[in-house]
């Protein structure tokens, strides 16, 4: 299940020299999707901090597909395209919102951390059974 | 008949964002609004690449914003927008309402006047047709974004006797916190109160690290903040502040953006601010000696 993840604009800070956003913000823009579709199968804000455990990402494979300019509307959609015990990849879909061509697509796959002894640690059973859930069906990406 | 809302804006909170009392900052509340504004934009048929073809630009005239629940690093959000009146004068007023994805409080409330100007950023021009019908169209009675209180009547009517008030910033506009054309958006005007607010902790002798070893932080309740002409780069501006009024916890101050050359207005602002127990996150009465600094403040201006 895909779900909106970002919704936001480019800025002029965040365009380079050649008149279009640098590759550094499309993994930002990534960075703060995450925190919503971890959200969207139960790793929230609280859980994070009370479990003390979360994703961190581990590899990244992104494809820029359109180039994107200063005050371009954006939207991210996001979900979860595999999971096992200690892992999870995400993938998200950022779209122009005026075009509605994607600008990019990218997957980030995760280990699940333990931020206290800073090493993998099982996800959570409820976390597990929901990320299964909400699997992105096949064709999706 | 209510009126639609969509939404505009979603995203998270980074630490960056950040500031010395462990909440998002002032500034990045407005960054956040304007963005959304600009998805609303889309609604009213001025997508970006109509806006970049056109000479004519939208921009807010009037905002105000109320905060109301704190935002801290690693918090999700979004906004909901919709627009309650288009008015003769050729104000389109929207209001927006930042939420805490996770928990459903509302965090911020922004509402904000539009115009339609000339390329100069200055004189207004009717909407364009199809963008007026448009906005006709969605504008009505917004029943889940409850139009706020007015903020107390602090502000002396008339131009202000800018020699009885402190000079509490001064600087440039730089290009790199300019759009296009050359003009900076609201986080420009609000970071430069940010600044200011410490030099008038100055002037209260509030030192702003002791005030934090104290277990002490100060936050802004609500804003009232009136765009007079553009802040353009390469500006020199300076700010000139002045506290208005004081109660048990809160207290109003008046910045005034001041066009270093020309002395003109850019921008006027009251705020309503208070101090907050730094671990209970919590407003507690002015302490003493700094309302006594404040008080003579008050009497001076």
């Amino acid at each position: 299940m895909l779900v909106e993840t970002h919704l936001g604009r480019v800025s002029p800070l965040e365009c380079d020299h050649l008149g279009h956003m640098n590759v550094q913000f499309y993994v930002s823009k990534v960075s703060d999707a995450a925190w919503h579709v971890m959200a969207s199968i139960g790793i929230t804000p609280a859980f994070i901090r009370e479990r003390r455990q979360a994703p961190a990402a581990v590899k990244q494979e992104i494809a820029y597909l359109r180039e994107l300019r200063a005050g371009d509307l954006l939207r991210m959609d996001s979900g979860v395209l595999e999971v096992s015990e200690k892992r999870l990849t995400f993938y998200h879909r950022l779209t122009n919102v005026e075009t509605g061509q994607v600008a990019m697509t990218s997957k980030v796959y995760t280990v699940n951390m333990d931020l206290d002894a800073r090493r993998s640690t099982l996800l959570d059973p409820a976390i597990l059974a929901r990320a299964r859930e909400r699997l992105l069906a096949e064709g999706t990406v | 008949m209510s009126a639609p809302t969509f939404i505009t804006g979603r995203g998270a909170i980074n630490p960056w964002e950040c500031d010395q009392w462990g909440h998002l900052n002032v500034q990045f509340y407005l960054a956040k609004a304007s963005d959304a504004q600009a998805h609303l934009a889309v609604r009213l048929g001025l997508p970006p690449s109509r806006l970049r073809a056109s000479g004519p630009g939208l921009i807010p005239v009037a905002d105000r914003a109320l905060f109301k629940r704190e935002l801290r690093a690693g918090n999700i959000y979004f906004i909901r927008t919709g627009i309650r009146a288009v008015s003769a004068d050729g104000s389109i007023d929207i209001a927006s309402r930042m939420i805490n994805q996770e928990t459903g409080n509302e965090s911020a409330a922004f509402e904000t006047r539009l115009r339609w100007v000339a390329q100069d950023r200055t004189r207004p021009l009717p909407w364009p047709e199809d963008v007026l019908a448009l906005a006709q169209a969605s504008a009505g009675a917004l029943p889940e974004l409850a139009v706020p209180q007015p903020m107390a009547a602090v502000l002396p009517p008339g131009q202000p006797d800018i020699d009885r008030l402190l000079l509490t910033y001064r600087g440039s506009v730089e290009a790199w916190e300019c759009d296009s054309a050359g003009v900076a958006p609201p986080r420009a005007h609000i970071a430069r109160f940010n600044d200011a607010i410490t030099h008038l902790f100055r002037a209260m002798k509030i030192d702003r690290a002791e005030l934090f070893a104290s277990g002490l932080g100060s936050a802004a309740l609500d804003y009232d903040i009136a765009y007079h002409r553009p802040l353009r780069s390469g500006t020199a501006v300076e700010i000139r502040s002045g506290m208005l009024a004081l109660s048990d916890k809160v207290f109003h101050l008046v910045h005034y953006v001041l066009d270093s050359a020309s002395g003109e207005v850019i921008t006027t602002i009251v705020v309503a601010a208070l101090f907050f127990d730094l671990a209970a996150r919590k407003s507690v009465p002015i302490p003493a000696a700094i309302r006594a600094e404040a008080q003579r403040l008050l009497t001076g201006a």
